[in-house]
């Protein structure tokens, strides 16, 4: 049931841009002081869990993993403190704990290599402790006063805003635009929701934002009845009830439920967003839409088979894969997903815990020459539609399902990402471990079953299309008009290919220009 | 003291094929799955004729493109219907194509891989269309400060030697490679043969059944690997220093390397273990300078913030003499000088002696368990193993690097900061915004 909290001061903003003075920069209430809350609005929350979920994973693995996971993201930042959660998990994992200043732990930990981070995304916080069973007591003690006693002290809140600014600012506005465009995408789909802005925050936001709103935010959110702890490997008994009694302790006044989501914005047209940003030298494309689908869903295994029937991430089995890169060479991948995805660190599996209670099915296109986008992004629209329109067929079920069944095995390889999915399956509520529970739904699927599923979620009508590119009102005008957008290979493709771009050079797309918006890189956040 | 056998689970097996090719198999724990890593003895080291840089990494592309007997779609609809994880990456030393894979299709694997090393087989057009993907694997990483400051320190730091070009190559060369498909089929006779490639096999093997395979399968694979003209790169005299402007925000950032010998060198026993003693206590130093718990990075980091990043890279190890790198992003307002002129300093004050003993034992303690708790998967054991052969030849390497770690004694330390990391072999490349590209 969820709990609606009121909450005031919403007083006050606005009025600084009356009249000719400059307008005063927003004075925000400070999260710290508990009879604030900032989002003027009444906020309907969610009730806490009583104590947190425990998942245990004892084997014989040498490495010791622990994952303290908080139902809380950058979904949680008030309104004007965006970046605030992630600030505040950076802080424990990058900061002094306990008794120790963060120099103190740190020297702690590096004889034994053990290693704590934290990872945010819009609805869940993660924090991984991983160290080998040598050290298992020891570093726990460590790990623990980063949860439950970190100092969050002042200067470390300097280093750490520092960082997270130049992450946001520098890095994702400059110098990765694939990154880039799949934050514009969250950006168009959730306009006025709040997945709209990413983990990393906004620039006004980290100007305003102060330590004792990163210690109020921790108070308010990393709690014991928004959390499920896990522990895997061989690590001694006593530390599983250990770690579940400590987290318990999470609990105060401040700690509220989570915020009840708006439901996403209700597009039913395709739009796009242009970021534009000179010094592109391709153009970077996402798109994709919201879906009313949850791993706990029974439409959600086949929704997977579609996806990596699609576009599996960075596998050759997808269609995208094949006709943009394997046949056409205009780029370096394309992939599809049915749920949100981070791939972990270089390997090509999805990273766990980054659950979200609202879902979007994506295509993501890697980088493009500017010539080539608009034709790109055709094609991957084209085929989408023929899709949903023409199905799959039994051997082309039989064939992804095959591929699917063993490759989803791989996700699974390392304890932590054993026990991470397993959270995600306590935190999504379904009682059968995630694969068996796709492979049983995979194994009863006939074409004419996933066909209908595919359609009750699948709506090319309705993408919305993200791009960074230098030459935004070029592009912008190409798709309004749908002009056609002619293709020339430095090769000689199969006469196959090129009876197929006949149509696709002309493939009507039909977004008008007042549903093409651009936007300055350095507006966007 | 560590040794192969308490990095590696079981004592790894090994084998050579009469046409020279290496057959080694590293049994884990990991019910039904293995890691099929073929590696190749040819990279960027390797590209030796002007114009022609690239091509080792072309080929992890090509080697994708099947064979007469089983074309790309073939091979592919193969691979997948084994849902196995199909990859590859090359570096300057060497290639590694992985195959993760369910145990059960072993056999099936080794029929398939088997023939697309001995027979590659493509259309001059699907050379071409490939090209265009490699170009579009440069673009994807041209947005990127990193990558023109690699390309920069890689020219500076290297006039004669092949290292001075990245893996990627020239774009200029890139922009060549679709004229370019005669040159390809001819660097590949001379780098895919099977003296020059190594089977690793980790995970859930047999090696006995994988011995029997890999005779049936590979022993009729002829050739020799062409030798590689590779210039030596004189000793340095004097560093250089070199800026970029880059056209977009960009936090101001630098690398500062230093020429390293190669990871092992040497023609006798003793000069090799001298040399390997130069490379464990070069780690020893990454350690105690550019590592969290370092006291240079609490410095810049932590308590003056003028460095928001600092790091080095630690394990690259290399065939040839290369580089020790450090990396800095700069806040906004420091000055580059400051930065090279503190970690100058700090690598001086090892030179002179000060070094804390309980703090080199903290860095052989790090090491030791950062590489257990690194090789949780058959493909991170198969991947340890297949760096420690390419640079090494052979995975006695990793034996020799961790006795020699663990002998490290803060007067080696002091000796290789003073020998080896002086301003004279060092190289420096800063970037910022400026106005002109």
């Amino acid at each position: 049931m969820a709990v609606p909290v009121l909450t005031g001061l919403a007083l006050g903003f606005g009025l600084a841009s009356c009249g000719g003075a400059p307008p005063a920069p927003r004075e925000y209430p400070r999260l710290e002081d508990e009879s604030v809350e900032p989002a003027p609005e009444t906020i309907a929350r969610e009730p806490l869990r009583d104590a947190p979920l425990v998942v245990a994973q004892p084997s014989s693995d040498p490495v010791v993993t622990f994952r303290v996971a908080f139902e809380a993201g950058s979904a949680s930042d008030p309104a004007g403190y965006e970046g605030v959660t992630r600030l505040a998990a950076e802080l424990m994992a990058g900061g002094g704990a306990g008794a120790l200043s963060y120099a103190e732990l740190s020297r702690a930990l590096y004889p034994m290599a053990g290693r704590i981070s934290a990872h945010v995304e819009r609805d869940m916080t993660v924090f991984v402790g991983q160290v080998h069973r040598d050290h298992a007591d020891a570093f726990y003690a460590l790990f623990r006063d980063v949860l439950l006693q970190p100092r969050m002290s002042e200067e470390d809140f300097g280093r750490v805003r520092d960082q997270q600014r130049d992450a946001l600012v520098v890095s994702l506005r400059s110098a990765d635009d694939e990154e880039l465009g799949k934050q514009a995408l969250q950006t168009l789909m959730y306009e006025g929701h709040p997945y709209a802005h990413p983990a990393l925050g906004t620039e006004a936001a980290l100007a305003r934002v102060r330590v004792d709103d990163v210690r109020a935010q921790r108070a308010r959110v990393f709690c014991a009845g928004r959390s499920i702890v896990g522990i895997a490997g061989d690590y001694p008994a006593p530390l599983a009830e250990r770690l579940r009694s400590d987290i318990s302790q999470l609990t105060s006044a401040q700690c509220v439920g989570r915020r009840v989501l708006p439901a996403p914005p209700d597009v039913e047209r395709r739009r796009v967003l242009i970021v534009r940003k000179p010094e592109a030298q391709s153009v970077a494309v996402s798109m994709g839409f919201p879906i009313d689908v949850q791993r706990d869903d029974p439409d959600y295994p086949a929704l997977v088979l579609v996806a990596a029937w699609l576009g599996q991430h960075r596998q050759f089995i997808g269609r995208l894969m094949q006709q943009i890169r394997g046949e056409r060479g205009l780029n370096y991948g394309d992939y599809a997903y049915a749920e949100h995805f981070t791939q972990e660190g270089w390997s090509t599996f999805p990273l766990p815990n980054v659950a979200r209670r609202q879902q979007h099915f994506s295509i993501w296109l890697r980088p493009l020459r500017p010539e080539t986008a608009h034709f790109a992004i055709r094609l991957a629209i084209r085929e989408l539609t023929q899709l949903v329109e023409g199905g799959m067929d039994q051997e082309a079920l039989d064939r992804v399902r095959a591929f699917a069944d063993r490759y989803y095995a791989l996700f699974l390889q390392t304890s932590s990402r054993r026990l991470g999915f397993a959270m995600d399956d306590a935190y999504y509520g379904v009682d059968a471990a995630y694969l068996e529970r796709l492979r049983e739904s995979w194994r009863a699927l006939t074409p004419e079953t996933l066909n209908a599923t595919m359609r009750r979620h699948l709506t090319p009508d309705r993408l919305q299309i993200a791009c960074v590119a230098s030459d935004a009102e070029q592009l912008a005008e190409a798709l309004a008009t749908d002009a056609e957008s002619p293709i020339t290979y430095r090769s000689e493709v199969s006469a196959a290919v090129l009876a197929e771009d006949r149509d696709i050079v002309a493939y009507p797309l039909q977004i008008p220009r007042d549903r093409i918006r651009i936007q300055p890189v350095d507006t966007l956040f | 003291m560590a040794s192969a056998q308490t990095v590696f689970p079981d004592a790894p097996r090994e084998d050579r094929l009469p046409n020279g090719m290496r057959v080694i198999s590293l049994r884990t724990d990991s019910p039904g799955i293995v890691a099929y890593y073929t590696l190749v003895g040819v990279g960027a080291r390797d590209e030796v004729e002007p114009g022609h840089s690239g091509y080792a990494h072309l080929f992890e592309h090509m080697m994708f493109r099947g064979t007469e007997r089983h074309p790309q779609a073939d091979y592919e609809a193969a691979i997948q219907g084994f849902g196995a994880d199909n990859n590859a990456y090359t570096t300057q030393d060497f290639t590694l194509y992985t195959v993760t894979a369910p145990s059960s299709v072993l056999a099936q694997v080794v029929e398939l891989e088997a023939d697309r090393f001995q027979n590659l087989s493509y259309t001059e057009e699907a050379y071409r269309t490939e090209t265009g993907a490699v170009r579009g694997e440069y673009d994807t990483s041209a947005a990127r400060p990193s990558t023109r400051m690699w390309e920069t320190l890689s020219e500076i730091a290297f006039s004669r030697h092949t290292y001075g070009h990245t893996t990627l190559g020239y774009l200029r060369d890139i922009d060549r490679m679709p004229e370019e498909v005669a040159y390809s089929r001819r660097f590949f006779q001379r780098f895919y043969t099977p003296d020059n490639t190594t089977l690793i096999v980790a995970g859930d093997v047999d090696h006995d059944q994988l011995l029997a395979l890999a005779r049936e399968h590979y022993g009729r694979w002829r050739g020799r690997r062409a030798r590689s003209r590779i210039q030596a790169e004189p000793e340095p005299t004097e560093g250089v220093r070199r800026h970029i402007d880059w056209p977009a925000p960009a936090s101001p950032r630098m690398y500062a390397a230093w020429r390293t010998p190669a990871f092992v060198s040497g023609r006798t026993d003793a000069a090799r273990a001298a040399a390997l003693r130069d490379t464990a206590a070069l780690r020893v130093v990454h350690g105690l300078l550019f590592s969290e718990s370092a006291p240079l990075y609490q410095r810049l980091v932590v308590e003056d913030r003028s460095v928001i990043e600092l790091g080095s890279w630690a394990g690259d190890h290399s065939i040839d003499p290369h580089l020790f790198v450090a990396t800095a992003v700069l806040a906004e307002g420091a000055e580059f000088d400051a930065t090279l002129g503190a970690l100058q300093g700090a690598i001086d004050a090892l030179a002179e002696g000060e070094v804390d003993a309980e703090r080199v034992e903290a860095v052989k303690s790090h090491v030791r368990y950062a590489l257990l708790t690194d090789m949780q998967t058959p493909s991170d054991v198969a991947d340890m193993a297949a760096r420690y052969i390419a640079v090494g030849g052979s995975l006695d390497a990793l034996d020799g690097y961790l006795a020699a770690l663990a002998a490290v004694t803060p007067a080696d330390v002091s000796r290789v900061a003073g020998e080896l990391l002086t301003e004279s072999r060092r190289f420096v490349v800063t970037l910022a915004r400026g106005s002109a590209e």
